[in-house]
């Protein structure tokens, strides 16, 4: 329901993003060294890298102003290590090239390419990933002679396949996107799209797995060095200073250290600036997005009203929720509510989007994101479920309290059968197993009115309608007779016709079963179908509660009013037509009631 | 009196999709998305695509603006025939038809700025005219300030994106608009303004409109043409007032059954003050005046809407005697309209002159508010 | 599911011969041939000439691929080149040596890294899914070579617990030997390829742990960790399968390294001294035994994807309504 935040993220906050990041940080520094190194090596090394002194071999480090030591031959390792900064940036960068060349123009054949032609180059690029870089680039070093060239040719055209296949999926999901059926309906021409909308958005995850393109050609260049098919003799690889010491790790350790040492780092540094980069241009998981203003209906600001503190006595209430409180990364997403539920009660719980009428709902179950800080008391049954060890609530859930949820289309596991689904709560809380539970799943089925219910407790959830899915979240969610159901938004996703009959199942099992219904919506029509009391929330505080009669008829709180007023002003009005009909009114509907409600933002 | 022109008209719509083999030998499947669908929109009509999932609304609406190919039937526009096809070949037909779609947080390219999203279909379609003006222009015109433009998406609330969605639509000075559920995504208070704003816009820019949509109180408030969709087919069409209110198909009548009400309203002591008691009363009475052919004009003739009065609301069309011509207005260029006398020359003129919406009088709280909070 | 598995398998011949194709191109990319290294430098042209026509060298290409093409269902891969023993007999003797290998890498991979994956994933905000997510950072940055390198310092030379570098002449004649020369080469291969793969399962998991049905599991009163148990890990182990469909690939690539590191007689050294030799039939056999295996893999992921999620199995069928 909370929409994602989309990045409309400039360079700059991503940067900053990426300097408060811890991995940002350390993978920036490590590139840096790397990429600093080079124009280093290329005007200053402590001595010649390639040459020798008979008199200095086998130099431990910092003997005779050698850093890092010497080999057999006397060469000092730093300033090798230093030099082999030039072969190992210099393939990642070209590799990197290569790959972004070949990738994105296959990706985008293969994504918007005409049928049959983009499904060939799907095919191409399913044989060609498996070739692997390191085959290539061997027999191509065979072919024409290890050079960087020969390395960085190979595995960018073996990198750029990959992309291709990751860019593309990428740019079908922007294609595929609304904003860019809104810029085709704008006559956007196909070219101007892939510019102006594509490539913008496809661009932090091509940036990434370019960072990790230039990781993976670190590795399989020192790889490559190591198997002999590297840049020949004068030039200096780490790769190959590993295969040129291995021989004498017995005896000098260190020296197959060094090299290792500064691939490791190498590859390091790319990844992690690769992952901080993801999270960098990934809105979800920036530390703090910045605030979307929320649509507000502009009323007076009045004091709440008619939060009747619990006008039942302690002994009858069911549930009983006091100063519920609970913020989420340092917001206040509910503030201070209580809610009392007799058994067998049927409670409304109002609120727009953002109200927290569901985080409310979940904070009972105790089903709340991690992180999320919540004080106050639920008591079910007089007992206090905050703060019970997920164990103990684990009991509560399905045999006392049980939830009905929005999204009947994600609600079910898609890999098990529905009535392995609708038993779960039999097998967990009652023991019950095999047959027992079988045939319990099929009373249960026919019970909320599935067709065939022999047959469908066989069936996968999704060769279901979204009208008989959410039958089996009913279903699961009455198994165990609970004494409250909480039903939050559970027709939102339906069509009306679905709807009602869902909400009248909905009544009458609670009715039947004498279960308490918590039912949450932003619906005014859908819950005062079902609901005896009703509940207002607003920002995170219950502004209004009482008999539902009273809230429709006589509220008190301005919001309640102005949102019944706007209700009632969308809703569809089978009396408009009654005396026009005949009289052919041409401009049907009733006026809205806006400009009393305050235009937006 | 001149019958108004027909202006969108799609004939036996139809399109499939394939599905999946079933066997090795056997022919694949296929499944009717839409199904021989006819559809006429005359100038000035708003009409009301009704269905629900699985109707084939969405299919529809990218046939309609040649966003897809059919499997047969024709669109034409105007009498000619809009063939999805690239770009350029449509031009003509975008500059006139234009869409605002169901969900405004996924319309809008999280990486465009207000500016850049609003001048896009100006861009594309080679509008003439300064594109910044313009923007200004319709930015004001859905009740956004101007100074917005330089912001991104993600920065304003549902309503607020969905305003510059419409805006986008607006921009090119489209004769038709194609609303796909254009509020099913937004709070049930934030509906109404939308709903408003469509309907200020269509009457006061004398838009014809196709809505589609599932909630048939959307319908009800916007459209007075009616067409009912069942799985691809078409079921029931005419005015609203005839199948909302007394439809014939069992389907439509268990549509109708399905819709939750609220309670009928009671009068009841305490009248529902929501405005500020400080804003000017001043303020309702002309804003009420500048929406004439309300709920205030009485009933007159039977049928779909009544030409002469719909007429009046907006520019003659294009081929009357009143038009030069078939040929594009220029941009932003007045456009001569009986009624009302002292309508101004350009809309965004007209829209200033209601206190409410007005970009700059201080009366309307709407976007003034939000930048101040922004700064 | 069987339409699938016919079109599934049409699909693999399909890019079998493709990848024949680019096998057989890349390799005629080759200057100079065989008949130079048999003939060596001494031979006029006269002999290598004949040399060439012994070794069908002077046909014309597509004769060549079509001959090779032919005999490869037969399970001839050719003879070398360069001294005419059975291509594919000596890859059946080497894959004793890398089928061990790469198979035990794969296993010992998945046992640590799945479980530890779903860890870092499941305690993400605590102190040792860190300490796992950058033990695995930095097993995906340590190159493979080097990685065994170190194990060789650690495990045979500064304690001699394994040996450095071979495998027994009589291969698996004594099978405690071979399988101790084969354990540093095996974590080797294994530790490399484990960092990515639980890379790979905690984000896979990350994704499952928000999904609706484990929420709707919970409710039905299960706890945290038993509706993963019981849920999450079947919907996890697609992205996973699919994952390590591609990463066969890196596992076989591994496996030349490692076997050069720890001069083990497998298909990659194999291959890396025929690159040398120029023995065009014996490296387009081995090319074509490891490309055949990666996409042999990829259809059993495909099929695995298919028996583990049933909405990829079943013909979208039009919705009823309730």
């Amino acid at each position: 329901m909370k929409a994602l935040r989309a990045p409309g993220a400039p360079t700059r906050t991503v940067l900053r993003a990426l300097v408060r990041d811890r991995n940002g940080l350390i993978g920036g520094t490590l590139v840096a060294i790397l990429v600093g190194a080079v124009p280093l090596s290329l005007v200053w090394t402590p001595y010649d890298p390639t040459a020798v002194d008979p008199n200095a071999p086998w130099l431990l480090p910092f003997r005779g102003g050698h850093l890092l030591g010497t080999d057999m031959l006397g060469r000092d390792q730093f300033s090798l290590i230093l030099v082999g900064s030039r072969e190992t940036l210099l393939i990642a960068l070209a590799s990197a090239g290569i790959a972004a060349a070949l990738g994105l123009p296959l990706a985008l054949a293969a994504a918007l390419g005409p049928r049959r032609f983009a499904a060939g180059v799907v095919q191409l690029i399913d044989v060609a990933i498996a070739f692997p870089a390191l085959l290539t680039a061997m027999i191509l070093a065979a072919v024409f002679g290890g050079s960087v060239w020969t390395a960085a040719g190979a595995i960018g055209v073996a990198f750029g396949v990959h992309l291709a296949r990751i860019a593309r999926a990428e740019i079908e999901r922007v294609h595929g996107s609304d904003y860019v059926l809104a810029a085709t309906a704008s006559g956007s021409s196909t070219w101007r799209t892939v510019r102006r909308h594509i490539l913008p958005n496809i661009a932090p995850t091509l940036l990434v797995q370019l960072s990790l393109v230039m990781a993976v050609a670190s590795l399989t260049e020192a790889a490559l060095s190591y198997l002999g098919y590297g840049s020949p003799a004068p030039a200096v690889s780490w790769g190959r200073i590993l295969h040129d010491q291995q021989p004498y790790i017995s005896a000098r350790p260190l020296l197959v250290v060094w090299p290792g040492l500064a691939v490791a780092l190498s590859v390091l540094g790319f990844n992690l600036l690769g992952d901080a980069l993801r999270d960098a241009t990934d809105p979800r998981l920036r530390r703090r997005a910045p605030e979307a203003p929320t649509d507000t209906v502009d009323v007076e600001r009045t004091d709440e009203v008619g939060t009747s503190r619990a006008s039942l006595p302690a002994h009858a209430a069911l549930l009983r929720v006091t100063d519920l409180t609970i913020r989420i990364a340092g917001r206040t997403v509910v503030d201070g509510i209580d809610l009392t539920l007799a058994p067998g009660e049927r409670l409304g719980l109002i609120g727009e989007s953002g109200s927290g009428k569901s985080l409310t709902a979940l904070a009972v179950l105790g089903l709340l994101p991690e992180g999320a800080e919540v004080t106050g008391s639920i008591r079910l049954d007089g007992v206090e479920l905050l703060g019970k060890p997920e164990r103990e609530l684990a009991r509560v859930r399905g045999s006392r309290v049980a939830m009905v949820f929005q999204e009947p289309l994600t609600a079910l596991d898609p890999t098990m059968r529905i009535g392995r689904q609708i038993a779960e709560p039999l097998r967990l809380h009652r023991g019950m197993t095999g047959r027992q539970s079988d045939r319990a799943a099929i009373d249960l089925a026919a019970r909320v009115g599935l067709p065939d219910p022999a047959e469908l407790v066989r069936a996968w959830p999704h060769q279901l309608s979204g009208g008989q899915r959410q039958r089996v979240g009913i279903a699961i969610a009455l198994a165990c007779r609970p004494a409250l159901l909480i039903a939050d938004e559970p027709t939102t996703a339906l069509d009306v016709t679905v709807q009602r009959d869902i909400l009248a199942l909905l009544d009458e099992l609670a009715h039947e079963q004498g279960t308490a219904l918590l039912f949450i919506t932003h619906d005014l029509a859908v819950v005062s179908r079902v609901s005896d009391r009703i509940a207002v929330m607003r920002t995170g505080r219950v502004i209004e509660q009482g008999p539902l009669e009273r809230i429709l008829h006589d509220a008190d709180a301005d919001y309640t009013r102005a949102l019944l007023a706007a209700a009632r002003a969308t809703a569809f009005d089978a009396t408009a037509f009654d005396d026009a009909f005949g009289a052919g009114d041409p401009t049907p509907g009733v006026h809205t009631s806006t400009e009393t409600v305050e235009a937006p933002l | 009196m001149t019958a108004p022109a027909v202006l969108l008209r799609a004939e036996g719509l139809t399109r499939t999709y394939r599905l999946p083999r079933r066997s090795l030998w056997g022919p694949a499947g296929r499944r009717y998305a839409l199904r021989g669908v006819d559809l006429e929109l005359v100038e000035g009509d708003a009409l009301g695509v009704v269905g629900e999932s699985g109707a084939g609304k969405s299919t529809l609406i990218r046939l309609l603006l040649g966003l897809d190919r059919a499997d047969a039937g024709t669109v034409h526009y105007r009498d000619r025939e809009v063939r999805p096809g690239p770009a350029r070949s449509l031009t003509w037909f975008r500059r006139e038809v234009q869409i605002v779609l169901q969900d405004p947080m996924s319309s809008l390219d999280p990486r465009s700025r207000v500016r850049d999203i609003v001048a896009e279909p100006l861009e594309c379609l080679r509008v003439e005219g300064d594109h910044d003006a313009r923007v200004d222009e319709v930015l004001a015109a859905v009740g956004l300030d101007p100074q917005t433009r330089t912001r991104y998406p993600h920065e304003f609330s549902g309503g607020q994106r969905q305003r510059i969605a419409i805006a986008r639509a607006l921009a090119p000075d489209p004769r038709v608009l194609v609303a796909d559920e254009p509020v099913s995504a937004l709070d049930v208070s934030v509906r109404a303004q939308i709903l408003d704003l469509l309907r200020d816009l269509t009457t006061r820019l004398g838009l014809s409109l196709i809505l589609v949509s599932h909630d048939l109180g959307v319908v009800q408030h916007l459209c007075n043409n009616v067409l009912v969709l069942k799985s691809g087919e078409p079921l029931e069409s005419g005015p609203s007032p005839q199948v909302l209110g007394n439809p014939q198909h069992p389907y439509t009548q268990a549509l109708l059954s399905a819709i939750p009400t609220l309670p009928t309203h009671t009068p009841h002591p305490k009248p529902a003050t929501l405005t500020k008691p400080a804003a000017p009363d001043s303020a309702r009475p002309a804003f009420e005046a500048g929406k004439p052919g309300r709920r205030s004009t009485p009933p007159s003739t039977k049928g779909p809407a009544p030409p002469a009065q719909r007429a009046r609301l907006r520019p003659p069309p294009v081929g009357t005697s009143e038009d030069p011509g078939p040929g594009r207005r220029p941009e932003c260029a007045p456009r001569e309209g009986p009624w009302p006398p002292t309508k101004p020359k350009s809309f965004i003129s007209a829209s200033t002159a209601k206190p409410e919406r007005s970009a700059s009088t201080p009366a309307s709280p709407s976007w003034t508010r939000c930048a101040k909070r922004s700064a | 599911m069987t339409v699938f598995v016919a079109r599934r398998l049409a699909l693999l011949a399909l890019s079998l011969l493709g990848a024949s194709v680019l096998t057989f191109a890349l390799l005629r990319l080759l200057p100079g041939d065989a008949a130079t290294s048999v003939g060596g430098i001494t031979a006029d042209s006269a002999q290598l000439r004949a040399i060439r026509h012994d070794l069908g060298l002077d046909r014309p290409l597509l004769v060549q691929y079509w001959t090779w093409l032919t005999d490869v269902p037969t399970g001839d891969l050719g003879n070398s080149q360069l001294n005419g023993s059975s291509v594919t007999d000596e890859l059946g003797e080497k894959l004793r040596v890398t089928g061990p290998l790469v198979l035990g890498a794969l296993l010992l991979a998945l046992a640590f890294a799945v479980p530890l994956g779903m860890l870092a994933a499941v305690r993400r905000e605590r102190r040792d899914a860190t300490v796992i997510s950058v033990a695995s950072q930095l097993g995906i940055a340590l190159p493979t070579l080097w990685v065994g390198l170190l194990l060789i310092l650690l495990f045979a030379v500064q304690t001699p617990l394994l040996p450095a570098q071979g495998f027994p002449v009589d291969g698996w004649a004594d099978p405690g030997e071979a399988v101790r020369s084969l354990v540093l080469p095996t974590l080797t291969l294994a530790l490399s390829e484990g960092a990515v793969l639980l890379r790979f399962v905690r984000s896979a998991t990350l994704d499952v742990l928000h999904r609706d049905y484990l929420r709707t599991a919970r409710a039905a009163g299960r706890t945290r960790t038993g509706a993963l148990l019981r849920h999450g890990v079947r919907n996890a182990a697609g992205p996973v399968l699919s994952m390590l469909g591609v990463q066969v690939a890196a596992l076989l690539v591994g496996a030349i390294v490692v076997e050069k590191v720890f001069t083990l007689p497998g298909v990659g050294s194999m291959l890396v001294a025929d690159v040398g030799n120029r023995d065009l039939v014996k490296v387009q056999g081995e090319v074509m035994l490891l490309v055949a295996i990666v996409l042999f893999v990829g259809f059993l992921v495909d099929v695995a994807q298919r028996l583990i999620d049933p909405r990829l199995a079943d013909v979208r069928r039009p919705e009823v309504s309730a």
